[in-house]
């Protein structure tokens, strides 16, 4: 049949081969993209690994020798085995193990060092660099599904693809069911017109989808050198090369062919199993199975509205995958904006303008004590550097009696409501979490809150969220305990016995800057180094790490904060094991990240918008054939081209204006609950609402929907309905 | 020899109150080589009856034998190679294939079983219509007279055991209807061909040996005229 058939149809219908070969060439290119830009943050992300950890893909750390290197170096599937000096300490020595076969490495590493002589050695894997390359544990019974998820990115743009080319196959298919039913009758088997319909398509699509995906390939490396140049100026990031693969190219191609062929599988198996005679009389003008009213629209639109309302329903199956496809785009893109803009607000008020003024780089110095940190000086001195506070938090317990309590808080429900119930001897048990401040810093801060500036005592955040008289969003404060009391005796947290009473310099409401999240229903107690090293040892209690916030005038920019960081980073991790942060970068990594996902659930939006915009396209392009004889019907009874474009017209407004009209009650009541939920001032909200961008993918619905039926009716318009008329009875 | 027969066809369309039956019980038998008209008004339930004839519809009730097979009991593929093989059919618009030449219609049913034809006999039926200088002709290229030859020479490529016709002349003027049914006459007497036409003109059925008449979907009267 290909030959005798699909040849000749090819040949004389170049129109309709056009858009079956400009949507596989879509659909190749999009894949080849997708696959491009994959495997290249795929390469990216293994080379930031390597960079950041090394290539190392096994470590084995213990006293090892030189015949103990020899004979890992001599282990069948070991590539090379090195000493890494820089990883070794003392006489553990660390061995970066490269092996032929890394699949096997979770067998091999145990069997060489089961063969060492040393007995206290230890295996390291490079767990992260391995999952790159989808080698998991064996005994992990939960491993990261990295391949799983690209492969499920690739499915639902396949998926994607399959719905929105769909229509292409389905149009130039549906124009000659007439022909098929010829076929039909004089013999032609479904099987045989579905593979006439499956070679059709894979004829028309070779050179698209090669096209496609050389295409694709172009436009991944062109995106790379974009992002380079926008993200050239971010700290640490390493330039991405373009990269490709053989193996990549033949995987595209497979995939957007099959892409092609299930695409076209769809309408070539509905169409192969029509019976002949619908397919001869053509069956596909509209038709209402029961009658349906319209009242809406012939109340706003008279007759026109209720004929383009009847038309509209006769047609609900064909422009399902439209209906649903533009409600869920707009819907998703619209609650998505506010969502972001609602959560942008949030971070704002709670993170970023809270620590404005509280620091512009943090160290966090990890399993070191405040009492053992020798830097504070040097981080003083350094330029830039205005204030420099090193602390560690700690945690220790207070028995409180009731009578401590302050007035407001016994109003409030007192120490049962936030302490639960009291030991035997009547006294609540408090929580007190301790921040231990280097001396300067304390001395600074017993300034700041009027406090005679001493090292003898304890400054006590005495403070408590008045929960029942303001919100989480804007908190208010009472006194915890009466402020007349002058000592406090904390007690180590995992040992009862241990108590030691220290003075109380002042009770204070405001808490040093530092960059810290205090407990609602805690007694927070500042406590100064040199105090705390005469009480250590009987409230221990304390975190591993240290910190230091570090603020600089506090008009720093990125450059600034930058060469700050990187000067008390070089000062830092000669010594200790440290992590930074800068508040700048991080603010603009945030923004990114908020950027990307805008991005990403954007472009879904975008990509569902593109599919019912699609279905409405096919739908009116069918018009046609569909349409010709309601048209000439119309006409015959008296209804003018005007009148009709009219009925398309509504046709179209319902089209796109039903998705808007179900989105936007739905989005003002996602925004009330969440503005309520979040306890954010609803003007706040409105003031930065995204009406502009909802607007614009709104007016873009439109435009789009309304190109589709201009098009579709202007053909339908200017073909001869007379004619159609006069031949009324050939169908 | 009987090529076919009809017991008790009934065909219902529609369900509930919008129920309508087409065809009521047809009974009916046909002789190899035989040529049979079938009349009936509009909406009688000829045209019902022909399309079950040509197994591309299914009788709701009763049985249709063609050459000894139960065509209700085939599925769409048996069906359709069966009416490929056995059954010729010819519509009142043609129906031929746009895009394919006058030739390539006509060997349309062997070229689907992969078949190359018996030339003598191809070339026979083409000298017998009048279509040898039409072979390389689309369809556009022909008039109705000339696309009906074409259709009634693929109907016939395949020596079906029989061909139905629907209305095969409601498209044409006098000439080319006498023509066509002329030419059926002839493929009947020359070529042994067993022929049901649907028609409702009653001129045109007094050209065959049998005319059936139906009304309401039942057969009300069959007479043989030879």
């Amino acid at each position: 049949m290909w030959k005798d058939y699909s040849k000749s149809y090819i040949k004389n219908n170049p129109a309709s081969s056009m858009s079956v070969m400009a949507a596989a060439l879509v659909a190749a290119m999009f894949l080849s993209l997708l696959c491009s830009i994959g495997y290249n943050f795929w390469i990216y992300d293994i080379e930031n690994i390597v960079l950041e950890e090394g290539d190392w893909q096994g470590r084995i750390v213990g006293r090892i020798d030189e015949n103990d290197l020899k004979m890992i170096q001599n282990f069948a599937n070991v590539e090379k085995a090195v000493a890494d000096q820089e990883a070794s300490e003392k006489e553990d020595i660390v061995i970066d193990i490269y092996f032929q076969n890394a699949r096997t490495i979770y067998r091999d590493l145990p069997l060489i060092v089961e063969q060492l002589a040393s007995e206290n050695a230890s295996i390291q894997y490079h767990e992260l660099l391995l999952s790159r390359y989808f080698i998991h544990d064996p005994q992990d019974d939960d491993p990261p599904l990295l391949l799983a998820v690209y492969l499920g990115i690739l499915m639902i743009a396949a998926v994607s693809l399959i719905l929105v080319i769909r229509n292409s196959f389905e149009l130039s298919m549906n124009a000659r069911i007439h022909q098929f039913g010829i076929l039909s009758s004089i013999g032609a088997t479904p099987r045989q017109i579905r593979i006439c319909l499956l070679q059709e398509a894979l004829a028309l699509s070779v050179m698209p989808i090669l096209i496609g995906s050389f295409l694709g390939i172009v436009i991944g490396c062109g995106l790379l050198e974009v992002i380079n140049i926008s993200a050239g100026d971010a700290g640490g990031r390493h330039q991405a090369v373009f990269q490709y693969h053989a193996f990549l190219f033949a995987a595209t191609f497979f995939l957007s062919a099959m892409t092609v062929l299930f695409s076209a599988w769809i309408p070539a198996r509905n169409l192969s199993r029509m019976t002949p005679l619908e397919a001869i009389r053509n069956a596909d003008s509209l038709q209402l199975k029961k009658r349906k009213h319209s009242r809406i629209l012939s109340v706003l639109f008279g007759m026109k509205g209720e004929l383009a309302g009847n038309a509209l329903k006769a047609q609900k199956k064909a422009l399902r995958i439209s209906s649903i496809s533009l409600l869920l785009s707009f819907l998703g893109f619209s609650i998505m904006l506010c969502f972001t803009t609602l959560s942008g607000i949030s971070t704002r008020y709670t993170y970023f303008e809270r620590y404005q003024d509280a620091w512009d780089v943090m160290i966090t110095v990890k399993d070191t004590a405040i009492s053992d940190f020798g830097l504070t000086e040097a981080l003083q001195k350094v330029s830039g550097a205005e204030v420099v506070t090193v602390y560690q938090k700690a945690e220790a317990l207070e028995l409180l009696p009731e009578d401590w309590q302050s007035d407001e808080l016994t109003k409030l429900g007192g120490l049962h409501a936030v302490a639960g119930k009291a030991n035997e001897d009547g006294r609540f048990c408090v929580e007190i979490p301790i921040i231990v401040l280097d001396d300067a810093s304390f001395l600074a801060y017993c300034s700041r809150i009027g406090t005679a500036p001493s090292l003898d005592g304890a400054v006590v955040l005495n403070q408590i969220w008045d929960s029942v008289n303001s919100n989480f969003r804007y908190k208010e404060y009472v006194p915890f305990v009466k402020d007349d009391i002058r000592k406090t005796a904390l007690r180590n947290i995992n040992a009862d016995d241990q108590e030691i009473e220290i003075p109380v310099l002042s009770y204070t409401q405001t808490a040093p800057i530092l960059r810290e999240e205090y407990e609602n229903y805690a007694l927070v107690h500042f406590i100064p180094l040199a105090m705390w090293r005469e009480i250590s040892e009987t409230i221990g209690g304390l975190e591993s790490d240290s910190s230091i916030r570090i603020f600089s005038a506090g008009d720093a920019d990125l450059a600034d904060l930058n060469a700050l960081e990187k000067e008390v980073v070089q000062i830092l991790e000669q010594e200790y094991e440290i992590e930074s942060e800068n508040r700048v970068q991080e603010k603009l990594s945030n923004d990114s990240m908020i950027q990307g996902m805008i991005m990403i659930l954007g472009a879904f939006c975008v990509l569902l918008a593109i599919i019912g915009i699609s279905n409405v396209f096919s739908n009116t392009l069918g018009f046609l054939r569909q349409r010709k004889r309601e048209f000439a019907q119309y006409m015959s009874i008296g209804l003018t081209p005007q009148e009709m474009r009219k009925m398309f017209c509504i046709e179209a407004f319902v089209i796109a204006g039903k998705p808007l009209l179900i989105t936007m009650p739905l989005t003002v009541l996602f925004v009330q609950f969440a503005v309520t939920a979040s306890y954010l001032d609803p003007m706040v909200f409105w003031k930065e609402a995204p009406v502009l961008p909802i607007l614009i993918f709104a007016a873009a619905i439109v435009f789009f929907v309304a190109l589709a039926y201009y098009i579709g009716g202007k053909r339908l318009l200017q073909c001869d309905l007379n004619e159609t008329l006069r031949n009324d009875a050939l169908v | 020899m009987e090529i076919l027969r009809c017991d008790g066809i009934e065909k219902v369309f529609g369900k509930g109150d919008s129920k309508v039956a087409a065809l009521n019980g047809i009974d009916l038998s046909v002789e190899k080589g035989e040529f049979v008209a079938v009349i009936g008004a509009s909406g009688s339930g000829k045209s019902t009856l022909l399309h079950i004839l040509g197994s591309v519809d299914k009788p709701t009730r009763g049985t249709v034998m063609i050459d000894g097979v139960d065509i209700g009991e085939l599925n769409a593929t048996d069906a359709a190679i069966f009416r490929r093989r056995k059954v010729g059919l010819v519509y009142q618009f043609y129906n031929l294939i746009p895009t394919l030449t006058a030739e390539k219609n006509i060997l349309m049913p062997m070229m689907l079983d992969k078949r190359k034809p018996d030339q003598a006999y191809f070339e026979k039926i083409i000298s017998t219509l009048g279509l040898e200088n039409k072979m390389e002709s689309l369809p556009s290229q022909l008039s109705g007279g000339q696309q009906q030859r074409v259709a009634i020479a693929r109907s016939l490529i395949y020596r079906p055991a029989i061909l139905l016709a629907d209305e095969p002349t409601g498209n044409l003027d006098q000439k080319n209807s006498k023509e066509i049914i002329d030419l059926l006459k002839l493929s009947n007497r020359n070529l042994k061909q067993t022929i049901l036409l649907i028609t409702h003109d009653e001129k045109v059925a007094l050209e065959a040996d049998r005319i059936v008449t139906i009304e309401d979907g039942r057969i009300i009267s069959d007479q043989k005229r030879r």
